[in-house]
């Protein structure tokens, strides 16, 4: 019994809340996915404007008070460079507000399914916070952007603007837009980009909530999740953010809300958590996404994932474990590779930098490399990074660096041995089959 | 000129570049190549001679993709903003911490907006 509730071989974990109050504030209860396809497994009934209005309460019916609350919320975006949402808001206004808010649910990274989770379950709440979002800034138009592939996704965004316009919800006029299935189409000036009339790719240019082409004003560039927390924060609820996770761990995938403060330990058990299974401790986690950084699980048990300090985790909200029997050299080759492939191929260093990287860590996973080797990765990553228009390069150099010092000693042993201490070459993680 | 004696930083647009390398010829203190031919760049504020040759390079480059940003003035106190006494050739391999600090600063150069 008590196996369902610890990780073998490792102390109990402080929990600080019973399971049966882990219901947050925009899911109830934890999504489950196939690992690979990211198929829905379990899930609750999504909420439709009845059950939303009940949940919520009616929308909010001026956006005044937003940007205080906002402010003392401390919420920021979730494309990695933690960016405070009421600081964008502020530039865009001092600017004359903006002319169109997007909802970004264009949900690149391959092993989340955050996003695609929260506009399946509350979608009246992500269009609530796009509502007060374009309010705000005095924008008559907002737009949803998604992926080619999120069928599922767009069935419940058109259900629930038909149902919004049928109750006479008042709101800006929303188109839904597909973006290409490519890993970059959702990076937030790549967004502005496209929707400028440019093509969908990272451009070199203003900060982010700075003023574009488009009709003289700005354009507003939020995650769904994001405009979310807007939804709730303008209904005026004294509310501490969390944050939406994928775990990848124990062959599923599960998105999850994690409450502030709460520890990468404690999150992994609510994920698996189901009565009579034994659990066993990951040798590592990655945190953030594909693009993101490793962590020893003895370091990472403890690591907060929200909170003021934000560590790696937050990103694209991905927290996937890596099993004790596999090589973190070998997944951070093929995750390496597949960064590599899904570059916009706009700046060179991060065009022949990237590729030059995936082919010495896959050396290096297949023990095919000697020591000097080792120091050419890591000035091959010095010369990468920082050089790019968007942060591609940045992130896939953190994540091989983070795996050179997480996994120090797999290094010395490929390297030594020309062979790996676990069980080879085969990745566990989920890399999207090509088209 | 006041133009001259503002503050001001070199900056690749990486889209725009395409590795032609000529920005290395016209100003070889300034500006190296990495081993692909893109440029890699001193990333603190350039004194007015090193504006010169920059605006020599930015000038020379036919793909229009070097820029020269102004900086805000560094306060009094802080210094010439972790400029290293000497610059000795490659960037990357020199001086590490440098670019690392580089990152943000280089696409927001007036502040946190």
């Amino acid at each position: 019994m008590t196996n369902s509730s610890t990780f073998a071989g490792v102390s109990p974990p402080v929990r600080t809340s019973p399971p049966s109050s882990t219901a947050g504030t925009l899911l109830d209860a934890p999504l489950r996915y196939t690992t690979d396809g990211g198929l829905l497994l379990d899930a609750p009934p999504p909420d439709g404007l009845v059950a939303h209005t009940t949940r919520y309460g009616p929308p909010p019916a001026d956006s005044r008070h937003v940007l205080p609350a906002l402010e003392a919320s401390g919420l920021t975006g979730r494309g990695g460079a933690h960016y405070p949402v009421v600081a964008k808001l502020r530039a865009l206004l001092s600017g004359g507000g903006a002319e169109v808010v997007v909802a970004n649910g264009a949900e690149s990274e391959p092993a989340s399914s955050k996003d695609a989770a929260l506009l399946r379950q509350r979608p009246h709440l992500v269009l609530d916070g796009l509502t007060v979002a374009a309010r705000l800034l005095g924008a008559g138009q907002a737009v949803i952007w998604l992926h080619e592939g999120a069928a599922d996704n767009r069935g419940s965004l058109l259900a629930a603007l038909r149902e919004r316009h049928d109750a006479r919800v008042p709101g800006p006029r929303t188109s839904i837009v597909l973006a290409p299935g490519r890993y970059l189409a959702g990076e937030s000036s790549a967004v502005r980009s496209a929707l400028a009339g440019g093509p969908v790719l990272p451009t070199f240019g203003p900060a982010p909530g700075a003023r574009t082409a488009l009709g003289g004003r700005g354009t507003l560039v939020q995650n769904v999740e994001t405009l979310a927390w807007l939804a709730v924060l303008a209904r005026g609820g004294a509310v501490r953010p969390g944050a939406l996770v994928t775990v990848v761990a124990d062959g599923m995938r599960t998105v999850l809300e994690a409450d502030e403060g709460q520890t990468v330990e404690s999150l992994l058990l609510r994920a698996v958590e189901l009565p009579g299974r034994p659990v066993i401790a990951p040798r590592a986690v990655l945190l953030g996404g594909y693009a993101g950084a490793w962590l020893a699980w003895d370091d990472a048990r403890t690591e907060p994932l929200c909170g003021p300090s934000r560590s790696p985790a937050t990103g694209a909200g991905l927290v996937a474990a890596l099993p004790p029997f596999a090589c973190g050299l070998a997944e951070t080759a093929a995750l390496l590779a597949y960064l590599a492939r899904h570059g916009a191929g706009q700046c060179g260093p991060c065009r022949f930098g990237l590729p030059s990287l995936a082919g010495l860590a896959d050396r290096l996973a297949r023990g095919h490399v000697r020591p000097r080797d080792v120091d050419r990765i890591r000035r091959l990553a010095d010369e990468v990074r920082g050089r790019g228009a968007c942060h591609h390069p940045d992130g896939a150099v953190r994540l091989l660096e983070t795996a050179l010092a997480t996994f120090r000693d797999d290094v010395e042993h490929h390297v030594r041995r020309g062979r790996c201490a676990y069980g080879g070459h085969q990745a566990v993680l989920p890399i999207p089959e090509e088209r | 000129m006041a133009r001259a004696t503002a503050p001001a930083r070199l900056v690749v647009d990486p889209v725009r570049c395409e590795g032609v390398g000529i920005c290395a010829y016209v100003a070889n203190r300034l500006v190296d190549l990495d081993r692909w031919g893109y440029p890699i760049v001193p990333t603190w504020p350039l004194d007015p001679r090193e504006q010169r040759a920059a605006r020599a390079a930015a000038a020379a480059c036919p793909r229009r993709a070097l820029l020269l940003e102004p900086v805000a003035r560094t306060p009094p106190g802080v210094g010439a903003g972790g400029r290293p006494a000497r610059y000795h050739g490659l960037l990357p391999h020199a001086a590490p911490q440098e670019r690392q600090t580089a990152e943000g600063p280089r696409r927001q150069p007036s502040g946190p907006l």
